[in-house]
């Protein structure tokens, strides 16, 4: 079995170390960097596991026919990887990093229980979900109004008039909507309307977003070796899987200053649990 | 946003990845560290929780209203006091909260981004001359009642806190046009940008106008404003930021009302200018520590040739009545959240002014103040809120006080908050109010104007409130306030014989006034839907003083009452109406009796699309039923006027 790392430490390894807890003594593994793309086309390998979005498309483009399961990347990146190779040539699979809009829009509801409103910005990548989105707010009891930012000059005029008919906003993930250069403007502006933002990192919420819900890297590598373990005992790959578990992250000084009261983080991930299917 | 911010931007805090760059979301943003951006002095206090009633003037609010005057946002805020004077720096606003008003309104603390702007001469703020543009404002707190312990020195009958917008918050160019009557003719040029983790605005406006036609009273104003918001790494922001505010002012004293050979209408030019820097530093578990410098400059230059007169034998004398002032001043803050349901802020300050005015001082004069705040929030039970703190001032001329606040917050039910609160508070002397040795020698001619005795103890307050706020599902916010102030040796001017100058007098300042206020006040705020918004302020407000050197007890309207609305009307266009009601009232010392005024201002806009830019044009008119009022004085007639404004963002 091959590993394929976008880099070495960080989130990267966190997420290999929980696959191969999850897989001890079942298979050798190799561990390869993703800018080695002649050792990943070399790799004798049942299966590839690719963490990250580098890793994941420099696998996919190795024109091997060994299945792949790319790990921690955003459903759009693996998308973007493997949109190039035939349907059926090979097996693929995918652990996200996208929670599922149903969860979001629950801990909407729990931590903001008088929103009736979500605003959303959707940008190229993420222009798709609209639907979905809407799907998933209505079975919760909440309207979603998006507004599309086609270019960099549209975010705030976009904000600005979302602003005023939201009660909650939802931050979805998308780099031309949210990126290191427009989230802390985007959290002031929200802030400044008193109107709550939801994040999809913790990071977000230590900026400054009212709450996330996120999964770690670790939670992340545990669902990713099940799905490995499972193919190995010769069940096909399923189809590309959000992330099961997950953390909450509250922002309390966020919640005082906009008058919310909410439970704690552990409080809400037990309730949120409680609200999945099946769960 | 440029591609090079991005990559800039990460080369410090590591978010973005190759793939970033060309606009694929990656894992990245799902683990990257990013800055704090709503840090502890960012967040402030929800309005249940806080120990004052606050009226929150947002920047929707102040483009609904079109003013092009800050001061003219306050008539919104219940129990303010606003009106206009042309005295020391041309035409100046006065806007007191809670009347006792005169030409010197220096019983309130302005902070403009934590920078207080009360000018170290005088006392006074004058809003003319600030090196700030309407348009650059975010947000405007006016904390009503004494505020010393979290507000710092001067913030005595209330605390005007003016927040200017994040450099972030303005990208690419914003240019407005305005003209309208009384030869208002404004320009305003903005552009905001970034370069890697540096966002920056310049705004260059020029503001023309001649508001009543007896005075001597027409302004050009030179504005510049810089910001500059620089984010080193995921804890620490610097902010940099520098003004100017120049130009040329026709003035006048009060007194001319017969011809008088000094104070005669003439021009006079300003250049002011601040510079600030500020240092924040995000602590684990949302402390914070700030650190912030700046420096005021107020600079008057009034040089003039008296008019011929008899009484100076139609010999004609220069006169040099400039000003040139300093503040520097070092401030330190420290925000903890010690526990859940326990934080406090604390920290000190040393400032430095000074004050070169040769007609008003004999001398230079300096004066060094310390000080040292802290307040605390307590949550002592589920429904209780405790706030409490105190300042401790020192300066060269008073020595050291105690500013002590207490407020208990207490949860009827889980949207409405009642309060009790006390709290005193000092206006500590001014430099004027220390060292005036205001004279003309005018050949043989002494004109001996003031000639103060100084030692002056601070003026005091005592001040006690009872507070009601409610904050409703449906968009509803009201808030109610009844108080009981205690205001004892208040400054005053006493005429003094001054044999062997010019009439045989002149004047001294002396703390011989007590004055008791109590009164309700109430205000309302609804966005009854999208569309609309509508907003109620009333006071009333009874006075009693001794009335030693004035008469204190008519210096504030008993009833005021101000109300607006404001629509959107769909396809881009928008009305605002505003009310406004002030009962007669007499100002102090140079003012004059006004009558009861009844006014009523609206504005009609139209948004558009010039090709990919959003435009705006409106239209405002003041005093629309030409009920014509005076403003302090009498030749101040303020009657029907309107400007139009085009604007354009691209």
């Amino acid at each position: 079995m091959a590993f394929v790392l976008s880099e070495r430490g960080g989130a990267y390894q966190e997420v290999a170390q929980a696959m191969h807890a999850l897989l001890r003594a079942r298979a050798d593994v190799v561990e390869l960097a993703a800018d080695d793309t002649a050792a990943i086309a070399r790799a004798q390998a049942r299966v590839v596991a690719a963490v990250g979005a580098r890793a994941c498309q420099t696998a996919a483009q190795a024109g091997s026919r060994v299945p792949l399961v790319c790990v921690l990347l955003p459903r759009s990146a693996f998308e973007a990887a493997t949109r190039a190779a035939a349907p059926n040539a090979r097996p693929l699979s995918a652990v996200l990093l996208d929670q599922p809009l149903a969860r979001q829009m629950s801990l909407i509801r729990l931590a903001v229980p008088e929103a009736r409103d979500v605003g959303a910005l959707l940008g190229r990548e993420s222009a798709a979900i609209e639907n979905a989105l809407s799907r998933a707010a209505r079975d919760k009891g909440l309207r979603v109004n998006t507004a599309r930012v086609a270019a960099p000059g549209e975010l705030y005029p976009a904000l600005q008039g979302m602003l005023g008919n939201a009660h909650v906003l939802l931050a979805i993930p998308d780099s031309s909507v949210f990126n290191s250069s427009t989230a802390h403007n985007v959290l002031r502006t929200a802030f400044q309307a008193r109107v709550p933002l939801i994040g999809f990192s913790p990071a977000y919420v230590r900026a400054g977003a009212l709450a996330a819900v996120y999964t770690t890297p670790v939670q992340v590598g545990r669902q990713a070796g099940r799905m490995l373990n499972d193919f190995l005992d010769g069940r096909p790959l399923p189809a590309a899987q959000a992330p099961r578990e997950f953390e909450v992250s509250v922002n309390i000084h966020v919640a005082r200053a906009l008058g919310l009261t909410l439970d704690d983080e552990a409080e809400l991930a037990a309730q949120l649990r409680g609200k999945e299917p099946g769960g | 946003m440029h591609p090079r911010a991005v990559a800039a931007a990460c080369m410090l805090c590591g978010a973005t990845s190759a793939a970033g760059q060309s606009g694929v979301t990656t894992e990245k943003e799902f683990l990257s560290d990013m800055p704090v951006v709503l840090t502890a002095s960012r967040l402030g206090q929800p309005a249940a929780d806080a120990p004052n009633s606050i009226t929150v003037i947002d920047r929707e609010l102040i483009h609904a209203t079109g003013a092009r005057e800050i001061a003219e946002l306050f008539r919104l805020v219940p129990g303010m006091y606003v009106s206009y004077v042309t005295y020391v720096g041309g035409l100046q606003a006065l806007v007191s909260y809670h009347g006792l008003a005169s030409e010197f309104t220096n019983r309130m603390q302005v902070l403009v981004d934590g920078r207080a702007v009360y000018n170290p001469t005088l006392g006074e703020v004058s809003w003319t001359n600030l090196p700030l543009h309407i348009d650059d404002i975010e947000r405007i707190e006016v904390v009503r009642g004494p505020a010393a312990a979290s507000h710092g020195a001067n913030s005595f009958l209330g605390v005007i806190n003016i927040i200017t917008r994040h450099a972030a918050q303005d990208r690419g160019v914003h240019a407005s046009l305005t003209r309208g009557d009384h030869s208002v003719n404004d320009r305003l040029l903005r552009y905001g940008g970034s370069a890697g983790n540096f966002d920056y605005r310049f705004t260059a406006a020029l503001r023309r106008d001649d508001t009543y036609d007896a005075v001597s009273d027409s302004r050009r104003i030179d504005l510049f404003t810089f910001r500059g918001d620089y984010r080193l790494g995921s804890r620490d922001t610097l902010t940099l930021q520098a003004g100017y505010n120049g130009g040329k002012r026709g003035t006048q004293a009060p007194t001319s009302v017969q011809p008088d050979p000094v104070d005669y209408p003439r021009d006079i030019r300003i250049g002011n200018h601040f510079q600030q820097i500020q240092w924040v530093r995000a602590l684990e578990r949302g402390n914070e520590l700030s650190v912030q410098f700046y420096h005021n400059y107020l600079g008057l230059k009034d040089i003039s040739l008296t008019q011929p007169a008899e009484v100076l034998a139609f010999q004609q004398y220069t006169v040099d009545d400039s000003v040139r002032a300093h503040r520097y001043d070092l401030e330190v803050q420290h925000t903890v959240n010690a526990r859940p349901g326990l934080r406090w802020v604390w920290g000190g300050s040393t400032r430095y002014d000074s004050s070169v005015a040769p007609t008003s001082l004999s001398t230079p004069v300096g004066n060094h103040s310390q000080r040292l705040f802290a307040h605390a929030e307590w949550r002592a039970a589920a429904r209780w809120l405790v706030n409490f703190g105190a300042m401790v001032e020192r300066t060269d001329f008073t020595g050291s006080d105690v500013s002590p606040r207490l407020a208990v917050n207490y949860r009827l039910a889980p949207r409405h908050t009642v309060r009790a609160s006390v709290s005193r508070a000092l206006r500590n002397p001014t430099l004027i109010e220390e060292k005036t040795d205001r004279k003309y020698v005018l050949g043989p001619l002494l004109v001996q104007r003031y000639l103060v005795s100084g030692n002056l103890e601070p003026e005091r307050i005592l001040s006690r409130d009872l507070g009601y706020v409610a904050e409703l599902a449906n968009g509803i916010r009201f808030d109610a306030r009844a108080f009981s102030d205690r205001l004892t040796r208040l400054v005053g001017e006493v005429e003094l014989p001054f044999p062997g100058g010019y009439q045989g007098i002149t004047r001294d300042f002396r703390n011989l006034n007590d004055v008791h206020q109590s009164g309700f006040e109430t205000q309302l705020r609804w966005r009854l839907s999208r569309a609309t918004r509508v907003g109620l302020a009333q006071a009333r407000i009874n006075t009693r003083s001794n009335n030693l050197t004035s008469d204190f007890t008519a210096s504030t309207p008993r009833n005021t009452y101000s109300a607006f609305g404001i629509r959107e009307f769909g396809g881009g266009a928008s009305g605002t109406v505003m009310l406004f009601y002030q009962d007669p009232i007499l100002p102090m010392l140079f003012g004059e009796r006004q009558e009861r005024i009844k006014r009523v201002d609206a504005r009609v806009a139209q948004r558009f699309r010039l090709g990919s830019s959003h435009a705006e044009a409106s239209l405002v008119v003041q005093d629309l039923l030409n009920g014509k009022h005076t403003d302090f004085r009498h030749d101040n007639v303020f009657d029907r006027r309107g400007y139009a404004k085009v604007e354009i963002f691209f």
